[in-house]
């Protein structure tokens, strides 16, 4: 059923819409690019950058090389170690500074002091401190996702009702087990992989 | 305006409940826990890893002396050149992507057929590392100040017009209908609906747009620019000043917080009916 | 018919006339019939009050009234004008069928003033004196004197319904539609919430269509009770409340209230535990 769903919307009239955007798109950065052969004028900006055609051209020569999908690896892994060890540190801290209030009143205002400068700006940092170049890069794309994941946590605990933590008390529950709602803290994970492509980035 | 004594008196209220409280006590242990642990494990313990890191106190003696042994300090003027470049090319950049970002996120979010022709296109661009666009940035624009500000502009952008468009689709239907109801055109409910309706998500979208402006703003910096905090980190590393480094990361995580404070209170100023509800609902 | 006095001042605007409707959902290719060959005829000025189980489809018959979605078949007349019917399947929102919602629906962002004369001043008829006049002088009528400048999230929540109220009475529409209002309020707010609304409703006299699952309540407010079945919602039952207006809540007490509420209990149990056996969801 709903593949059958996704199907129907992949030829719906919404669909056609993006797509003829997208390629208006490439049309005029196709014409724009070679705007000074074409018409002898060159078109500002766009004219000055490399077409979408000779992108196509290289980019399947590319395909070919090992290399590129060595490296294509290479920064998976980075960005993926990076934002399982954010997980992996920054999921029990956030639901800690959730149920502790005087762990939170030390913790946070220092994190938030901490959060404004930029993964970037930690880089030479990084590099001094690790011993590796693997671990450096790992280590500022932790920091692109711990943040995020921290906030996230901290939202997400917050918001569950006081009811169901009172509920689960009355029945018994230690504090320990009022950590099991990590279900609720798992929202968007997909912006917490956001940060970590642009730091990767930086590092090659 | 009995408007601005009621906030005024609010704000009054939650900064002297906030003194009595153990909060102020408790962020100064969690500083000085912070600041102990990079003194002992520098200088004290020495340990492995960290005493090849910049010490805690050479980097107060460098950023508070009066005549640094690298050039930068509280009292030098080039210190504030740098912050006020960075600065300035944040307010330009933060202020296109708001004015050209949060009209674009009302319109997306508001009529259906904008956003099935831009959205997907816009989803494609998004994605792409800001780090990314600076090779295009510097052929296409001349000079150097123009594609860092132009980088800084890219990220802001995506963030406030997606955060803009979804505050739009997270307003209740009712509002609208209510509108329709009272004889309100399409036009007018945009107006009195959806712009004020779409305020808090807006905001919220703004302080996450301004940090991620200063974080291309310093990819930019490090890459291709020639004044700048980002500048001076990328510096000091190179010529082996690494306090330098400490002090240009202090100095960005300041600014940074100010400048997402500002937008905060912005927010707050032009939002007094969320202000005075949350107030007497929270806390 | 005998409930309204003729000569009572009743207005001569305002008969709706629901002839046949039927409204069929498509979600997903399985057809649900939410309103089954639906026919009511209400006269002008006559508080119609419609009681019946969770999700049977009265909230689809009250938005195809105000025009948020339309019909599969059948006519709505307003005043033998077509509101809707084949050809025309969907009525427009206007100002002259206003809504009421259950969850309410002032602007947050509007102070209650503002938002009492938010219909008229975007009609554009009047001028914004004496909108404001109009507005100022509805207030002090409905007992909400003091409270102009409070924004609704300051207010507590049946205050708030009045002001919904009033801000709806502000267009001099020929139909208010209530899609139980009162439903999140507590026992003691509701009593005086119905006095106020019979106090309004005395001075303003309109049409009102009423959805609620109160019996209690449908049965003091209403000059009739239609009982609807359980999903698709058809009327089972209709019960005349010959009690005299003006009312107070000494009419509670009243053994004719018994006795009409014993005539109406009976088809309305019998109704609700069908739904609760279908298990349908609030709607």
């Amino acid at each position: 059923m709903t593949i059958n769903k996704f199907l129907s919307k992949l030829s719906g009239r919404a669909a056609l819409r993006g797509v003829i955007a997208i390629v208006i798109f490439i049309a005029i950065w196709e014409f724009g690019s070679r705007s000074l052969d074409l018409i002898g004028w060159r078109m500002p900006f766009v004219g000055l950058i490399p077409p979408p055609s000779d992108v196509l051209a290289s980019w399947t020569g590319l395909f070919m090389e090992p290399s590129y999908w060595q490296s294509w690896y290479m920064s998976f892994l980075r960005v993926f170690t990076g934002f399982i060890v954010a997980m992996i540190v920054g999921i029990p801290l956030g639901l800690y500074m959730a149920i502790n209030r005087t762990f939170y009143g030390i913790a946070f205002p220092s994190f938030e002091i901490l959060r404004p400068i930029p993964p970037l700006a930690w880089v030479p940092a990084s590099i001094i401190f690790w011993p590796t170049q693997e671990m450096s890069i790992a280590f500022v794309t932790f920091l692109g996702a711990f943040y995020t994941i921290v906030i996230n946590v901290l939202g997400g605990a917050s918001s569950i009702n006081r009811q169901y933590l009172q509920a689960a008390q009355s029945m018994g529950a230690s504090q320990r087990s009022l950590w099991v709602p990590v279900k609720e803290t798992s929202l968007g994970v997909s912006s917490y992989l956001q940060p970590c492509p642009q730091l990767w980035w930086v590092q090659q | 305006m009995s408007q601005s004594n009621t906030t005024m008196n609010l704000t009054m209220y939650r900064i002297s409940s906030w003194l009595k409280s153990p909060k102020p006590y408790l962020m100064f242990i969690g500083f000085g826990f912070v600041l102990s642990f990079w003194y002992f494990s520098v200088e004290v313990w020495k340990l492995p890893r960290f005493q090849d890191m910049p010490a805690l106190t050479e980097v107060l003696e460098e950023w508070f002396s009066k005549d640094p042994y690298y050039g930068l300090s509280v009292y030098t003027p080039e210190y504030y050149k740098h912050i006020g470049i960075s600065l300035r090319r944040i307010a330009y950049a933060f202020c296109l992507a708001t004015a050209l970002g949060v009209p674009l996120g009302l319109f997306l979010g508001w009529s259906q057929k904008l956003r099935e022709y831009i959205f997907p296109l816009f989803e494609l661009l998004r994605p792409i590392p800001v780090l990314a666009w600076v090779p295009l940035a510097i052929i296409m624009f001349s000079g150097s100040e123009t594609p860092v500000i132009f980088l800084t502009f890219l990220a802001s952008f995506f963030a406030t017009t997606l955060n803009t468009m979804l505050g739009v689709e997270s307003i209740d239907e009712e509002y609208s209908r209510a509108a329709y109801c009272l004889g309100a055109s399409r036009w007018q409910t945009f107006v009195h609906v959806v712009v004020p309706g779409a305020m808090p998500y807006i905001f919220t979208g703004l302080q996450i747009s301004i940090g991620v402006a200063w974080f291309s703003l310093v990819a930019g910096e490090m890459v291709s620019g020639q004044y700048g905090l980002g500048y001076i980190i990328n510096t000091a590393y190179i010529m082996v000043q690494y306090s330098q480094i400490i002090i240009g990361m202090i100095t960005l995580g300041l600014f940074g917080y100010i400048t997402s404070a500002l937008v905060r209170v912005a927010g707050d100023y032009m939002m007094q009916w969320r202000v005075r509800e949350l107030a007497l609902g929270g806390d | 018919m005998s409930t309204l006095e003729k000569n009572d001042s009743m207005p001569t605007t305002g008969a709706i006339r629901i002839e046949d409707v039927v409204k069929v959902y498509d979600p997903d290719g399985a057809a649900v019939m939410a309103v089954d060959h639906c026919s009511i005829d209400i006269p002008a000025g006559e508080i119609c009050m419609i009681v019946g189980p969770s999700g049977c489809g009265k909230t689809t018959l009250l938005n195809t009234i105000a025009g948020f979605h339309g019909l599969t078949s059948g006519h709505i007349y307003l005043d033998d004008e077509v509101l809707c019917g084949p050809g025309k399947e969907k009525a427009e929102p206007g100002s002259d069928r206003i809504v009421v919602f259950q969850n309410g629906a002032l602007f947050p962002w509007k102070t209650n003033l503002d938002n009492i004369a938010f219909g008229p001043m975007m009609e554009g008829k009047l001028s914004k004196a004496e909108i404001y006049d109009k507005a100022r002088r509805m207030m002090v009528d409905a007992g909400l004197e003091g409270t102009e400048d409070s924004y609704p999230g300051e207010v507590s929540s049946g205050l708030r319904r009045r002001v919904e109220i009033v801000r709806a009475l502000m267009n001099e529409p020929k139909v208010l539609l209530f899609d139980e209002p009162y439903r999140a309020l507590d026992s003691l707010t509701k009593s005086v919430m119905h006095e106020a609304l019979l106090d309004i409703y005395y001075k303003n006299k309109v049409t009102i269509f009423f959805i609620t699952h109160d019996l209690e309540e449908a049965i003091f407010l209403g000059h009739r009770l239609i009982i609807m079945s359980s999903r698709p919602c058809k009327p089972k039952k209709i019960v005349e409340v010959d009690i005299p207006h003006p009312r107070d809540y000494s009419v509670l007490t009243s053994p004719r209230f018994r006795e009409i509420m014993n005539e109406a209990k009976g088809v309305v149990n019998e109704e609700a535990r069908k739904a609760f056996e279908a298990g349908e969801k609030e709607g």
